[in-house]
C-alpha cells in the first residue's frame, strides 16, 4: 500500500515515528482489508482444500468402523493410516489454517495498521502446506509417529515450526506497531494463543519424539499437548472470533467487559491443567489426575462468564440470525462451546470417566469441541472477513444456507447417537459377562449414524467449497460494489452527523 | 537431558514469570481500569455502534432496531 | 454511488428493509427519516458488573476445588495410585503376596493358550492336550519344567494320541517364579481335572542350572524325557510357598475386574 509506512524489518521491531497522517483514518478498515487480501486468502483457500481431504479421509475412516474391510487390502488405505491423516488434515490443514488466517486479519483490524511485511506470512502459508503435504504422506508411508495428535514423522515438524515461528514474528511486529494502544478481549486471546502453541508443539515434540521421556510420563505429556492444542490453541481463536463478530455484526458493545476479563484469565490459569483427567484409571499418581479433575471442574468459571457474555450480548438480537451468515454461525459455535466445556468437565469426572473412557463417546466429544464449536465459528468469519477482502458478495445465499444446515444439523446427528452410543459401550465393556465382540456389535448402529451424519455434513462442506471457488472466480469480473459494503457505504447518507 | 531441564526451568520459571510480567504490563497499560473504552474498540468511524454489518447476499440492508443496549437497565457505576 | 446489484429485486437506494421489534421501547414508526432512527441512545455496554449470583457460585467452586484437591489426592504421595486412601498409599501398604495360581493363569493365556488353547484341550493332531495328560499330571515335575525350559520336539504320545510337533524354549523369556506359576497352573487346573502338586522357583531354578548346555543341543525328544526319572533325588522340595519377598509385581498394576 502507498500508504503504508514503508518500513525494514529492522525498523518494525523498533518502531519510533510512523507518521498518523499518512493514513487516511476514514480509508483504514478499506486499506487493512486490501493489505490483507492476498495472505488472509491463500491461508482461508488452502485450509478449505485440506478440509476437503479431510472430510474425505474422515469418510473412509468412518466407513471402515462398520465395514472393515473396506480398502482394506492397500496398505496406505488402511485404518491405521486413514484415521491419523483425517486428524491431522483437519488439525493441522483446515483448523490451524483457517485460524491462522482470522488471526492475522483480526489482529490487523485491533492494532488499526495494515499487514507489514507481507512476504513473512506469504512464506509461513507456502511452508506450513509443504510441512502438512510431507506430514500426510509420511503417515500414508507409515512413518506415523503412534503419538496422539503427533502423528506427523519427525520430519514433518520441524517445517510446521519453522512456519509457525515467522507468524509469531510478525504477530509480535504487529502488535509493537499497533496505533491503538487499548488491547480488546479478543487480541488477549489472540496474543495468548500466539505464545502458548509454540510452548505446547515444542514441548511435545522435544519430550516425546526427540529426546523421550519414558513410562507412563509420556502419556502424561500426550494427553496434557492433545488436550492443551484443543484448549490453548484453538479455543483462545475461536473465543477471539466471538468476542470480535458478535459485537461487530450486531452493532453491540459486548455486554460485560468485567466478564471478559475474568473469562480470560481463568482460562489461562485452569486450561493447561486439565489433560491429566485422560488418565483417570491409569498408573499415575492419584494427585496428578486429582489436580486435573479439579482443573476441569474449575473451566466452568470461564465457560460460564463467555456464555452468560454472549447470550447477554446476543439478548434482543437474535432475530438477526436470520439475517446473518456470520451471526448464524458464531451463535452456533458459542453454544456448542459452553455444551461442550460443560459436557468436558463431567466426562472429567472420575465416576462418568470410568464409564466413558476409551469408548466413542470420547470421539464425539472431540467433534463437539473442534466441529460444532471451533470449525463452525471458524466458518462464521470467513463468511464476513472473505467479501471484505475480494470485495464481492457472496455469490448464493443458497448455498451458504445449505452450507449452515447441513453442517449443524449433520454434527448434531454425529453428536447425540454417537454420545449415546459411547455410554452404552462403556457400561458394557465395564460388565465382565458380554464378550467384548458383542460390545463391538453393539456399537454398530451408532457408528453407522455417523457415516450418515458425515455425508450430511460432506455435503455442507462441498457447497462452502463451491461458492468459495465462486467468489474468487468472481475477482475476475469487473468490480461492482457489494451490498455490505453500501452498508458502510451509505453509512453517511443515514447518518450524516457521523464523521 | 539437557533438554529436559531446560523445558523444566522454563515451565515453573520462565511461563509463569512471563505470564506475571504480561499482567503487570496489562495493568500499568490500564487495561483493566476503562472497561467502557474497551468494549467500544470493535467499532470506528467506518463502522460505528448501531451499524450491522453482516446479511445473506440479497441486497437488503438490515438495521439492528432491537431494544437498545440502554434497556438492560444498569447504570453506570 | 448506485446500487447495481446483480440482483434485480433489489431496493431502490436508500430504501431500507427493517426488522422492527415492536415491543421494544425503542422502536420508532416507520415513516421517521432513517437519520432518526439510526440516533440511539449511548451504549452502556462494557461495564455490567458481574452478578452476585455468579460471584458466589464461582467461591463455592473453588471451596469444593480445595476439599476434592485434599481429600483425593492420596496425600500427595508419588506412589499412590490410589485417589481413596488419605496418605501412604501403595508405599505403606504391606506388599501383596504372590498368587502362583493366578499368575501362571494369566502367563498361561498369554503364553501357552495360543497352542494349548484356553481350554487347554489343544488341537487333535497338532498340539497336545494339557488337560488330563500324564505328562502333566505325573507325580514329579522334572520333565514339564524341561519342556517348558528348552521346547520340544518329535513325536510323543499324550492320552494316547499321536503328536509330532515343535514346542520352542521358554528359558530365555520366563523367570524361575514365571516357570513355576504357569507349571502350578496347569498342574493344579481343577477346571481340567488335572490336580497335581505346585512346584517352586527353587525346583525350577535347580533344572536350569542342570542342564544350561541343553539350548546347544536342540529340543527334547519324548525319548530323551523318558529316561530322565519323573522325581529326581537331589530336586528341592516341592512347596507352594513362594520365595520370601516375591509380589507379584506385574499383576497388581491390571486394573481389578470390575
Amino acid at each position: 500500500m502507498s500508504s503504508t509506512p514503508s518500513t525494514s524489518l529492522l525498523k518494525a521491531l523498533s518502531p519510533s515515528d510512523h507518521d498518523e497522517d499518512l493514513v487516511q483514518r476514514k480509508a483504514l478498515l478499506a486499506e487493512i482489508d486490501a493489505s490483507c487480501r492476498l495472505p488472509v486468502l491463500l491461508f482461508f483457500i488452502c485450509g478449505t482444500l485440506w478440509l476437503l481431504v479431510g472430510t474425505l479421509f474422515a469418510l473412509i475412516t468412518s466407513w471402515k468402523m462398520h465395514h472393515p474391510d473396506l480398502l482394506g487390502n492397500i496398505a496406505w488405505l488402511t485404518f491405521g493410516r486413514v484415521r491419523p491423516v483425517h486428524l491431522n488434515t483437519v488439525i493441522f490443514g483446515f483448523a490451524s489454517e483457517v485460524a491462522i488466517g482470522v488471526s492475522l486479519w483480526l489482529m490487523c483490524r485491533l492494532c488499526r495498521v495494515t499487514l507489514m511485511h507481507k512476504w513473512i506470512i506469504i512464506m509461513a502459508a507456502v511452508f506450513w502446506n509443504v510441512g502438512v503435504v510431507v506430514g500426510v504422506l509420511g503417515i500414508l508411508a507409515g512413518d506415523n509417529t503412534g503419538i496422539e495428535w503427533l502423528e506427523f514423522p519427525p520430519y514433518a515438524s520441524p517445517i510446521l515450526f519453522f512456519s509457525y515461528a515467522l507468524i509469531a514474528v510478525w504477530g509480535i511486529i504487529t502488535f509493537r506497531f499497533r496505533r491503538e494502544k487499548h488491547l480488546y478481549v479478543s487480541q488477549w486471546y489472540l496474543l495468548a494463543a500466539l505464545l502458548w502453541f509454540p510452548w505446547l508443539y515444542s514441548s511435545a515434540n522435544i519430550m516425546l519424539i526427540m529426546d523421550p521421556v519414558r513410562g507412563t510420563v509420556q502419556s502424561a505429556v500426550n494427553w496434557w499437548f492433545a488436550h492443551n492444542v484443543l484448549g490453548l490453541w484453538f479455543t483462545p481463536i475461536g473465543l477471539a472470533a466471538i468476542y470480535y463478530f458478535i459485537p461487530k455484526v450486531t452493532g453491540k458493545p459486548i455486554h460485560s467487559y468485567y466478564l471478559s476479563a475474568l473469562g480470560f484469565w481463568s482460562l489461562a490459569l485452569f486450561y493447561n491443567w486439565n489433560g491429566g483427567h485422560h488418565l483417570v484409571g491409569g498408573p499415575m499418581p492419584a494427585w496428578l489426575v486429582t489436580v486435573s479433575i479439579v482443573a476441569s471442574v474449575m473451566m466452568t468459571i470461564p465457560v460460564v462468564t463467555v456464555g452468560i457474555n454472549h447470550h447477554l450480548t446476543m439478548k434482543g438480537s437474535f432475530h438477526m440470525l436470520r439475517h446473518s451468515p456470520t451471526l448464524r454461525f458464531m451463535v452456533f459455535g458459542g453454544m456448542n462451546y459452553t455444551v461442550a466445556s460443560l459436557h468436558g468437565v463431567l466426562s472429567a469426572l472420575r465416576s462418568v470417566s470410568e464409564v466413558t473412557h476409551f469408548t466413542h463417546h470420547t470421539i464425539s466429544h472431540a467433534h463437539t469441541g473442534m466441529y460444532a464449536f471451533f470449525t463452525m465459528v471458524m466458518f462464521g468469519s470467513m463468511y464476513y472477513i472473505i467479501p471484505r477482502l475480494t470485495l464481492r458478495e457472496w455469490p448464493s445465499a443458497m448455498l451458504i444456507r445449505v452450507h449452515f444446515w447441513f453442517t449443524a444439523l449433520g454434527i448434531i446427528l454425529y453428536m447425540g447417537p454417537l454420545t449415546l452410543g459411547g455410554i452404552l459401550q462403556g457400561y458394557a465393556m465395564l460388565n465382565p459377562d458380554v464378550p467384548f465382540l458383542d460390545v463391538v456389535k453393539l456399537t454398530v448402529p451408532y457408528l453407522k449414524i455417523r457415516t450418515v451424519a458425515g455425508i450430511i455434513i460432506a455435503i455442507g462442506h462441498t457447497a462452502f467449497f463451491i461458492n468459495l471457488t465462486w467468489i474468487i472466480l468472481r475477482q475476475l469480473q469487473p468490480y461492482r460494489q457489494p451490498t455490505r459494503m453500501i452498508i458502510a457505504a451509505t453509512r453517511n447518507a443515514i447518518n450524516p452527523a457521523l464523521p | 537431558m539437557i533438554l529436559l531441564w531446560i523445558l523444566f526451568l522454563g515451565g515453573f520459571v520462565v511461563l509463569p514469570g512471563s505470564a506475571l510480567l504480561a499482567m503487570r504490563w496489562a495493568i500499568r497499560n490500564g487495561e483493566f481500569r476503562d472497561f467502557k473504552k474497551a468494549s467500544l474498540l470493535v467499532f470506528d468511524e467506518e463502522e460505528p455502534v448501531g451499524l450491522v454489518t453482516d446479511s445473506f447476499p440479497t441486497g437488503k440492508i438490515v438495521l439492528n432496531t432491537g431494544p437498545s443496549p440502554a434497556t438492560h437497565g444498569v447504570s453506570q457505576p | 454511488m448506485s446500487f447495481d446489484s446483480s440482483n434485480p429485486q433489489d431496493p431502490a437506494p436508500g430504501a431500507i428493509a427493517r426488522q422492527a421489534a415492536p415491543s421494544s421501547a425503542f422502536s420508532l414508526p416507520d415513516d421517521l427519516p432513517p437519520a432518526i432512527q439510526r440516533e440511539r441512545p449511548e451504549p452502556l455496554e462494557g461495564n455490567h458488573p458481574m452478578s452476585l449470583l455468579f460471584v458466589t457460585f464461582v467461591a463455592v467452586l473453588f471451596f469444593w476445588g480445595g476439599f476434592y484437591l485434599q481429600r483425593f489426592s492420596g496425600g500427595y504421595q508419588p506412589f499412590s495410585y490410589n485417589e481413596n486412601t488419605l496418605g501412604g498409599g501403595a508405599t505403606n501398604a504391606p506388599a501383596k503376596p504372590l498368587d502362583p495360581f493366578a499368575e501362571g493363569k494369566r502367563l498361561f493365556v498369554d503364553t501357552c493358550a495360543k497352542c494349548h488353547q484356553a481350554d487347554g484341550q489343544g488341537l487333535a493332531g497338532q498340539y497336545p492336550p494339557l488337560a488330563g495328560s500324564e505328562w502333566v499330571k505325573a507325580e514329579g515335575a522334572a520333565r514339564i519344567i524341561r519342556i517348558v525350559l528348552d521346547g520340544l520336539q518329535g513325536p510323543i504320545k499324550v492320552k494316547g494320541a499321536d503328536f509330532n510337533n515343535q514346542m520352542v524354549p521358554w528359558r530365555d523369556v520366563l523367570t524361575d517364579q514365571q516357570i513355576a506359576s504357569v507349571i502350578t497352573y496347569v498342574r493344579g487346573e481343577k477346571g481340567w481335572g488335572n490336580n497335581a502338586s505346585a512346584i517352586s522357583a527353587e525346583q525350577v531354578a535347580a533344572v536350569r542350572q542342570k542342564t544350561k548346555t541343553r539350548p546347544a543341543t536342540g529340543s527334547w525328544t519324548a525319548g530323551e524325557l523318558l529316561k530322565i526319572p519323573e522325581i529326581e533325588a537331589d530336586m528341592p522340595s516341592g512347596t507352594n510357598a513362594p520365595p520370601a519377598g516375591a509380589t507379584n509385581s506385574v499383576s497388581t498394576n491390571l486394573p481389578a475386574a470390575k
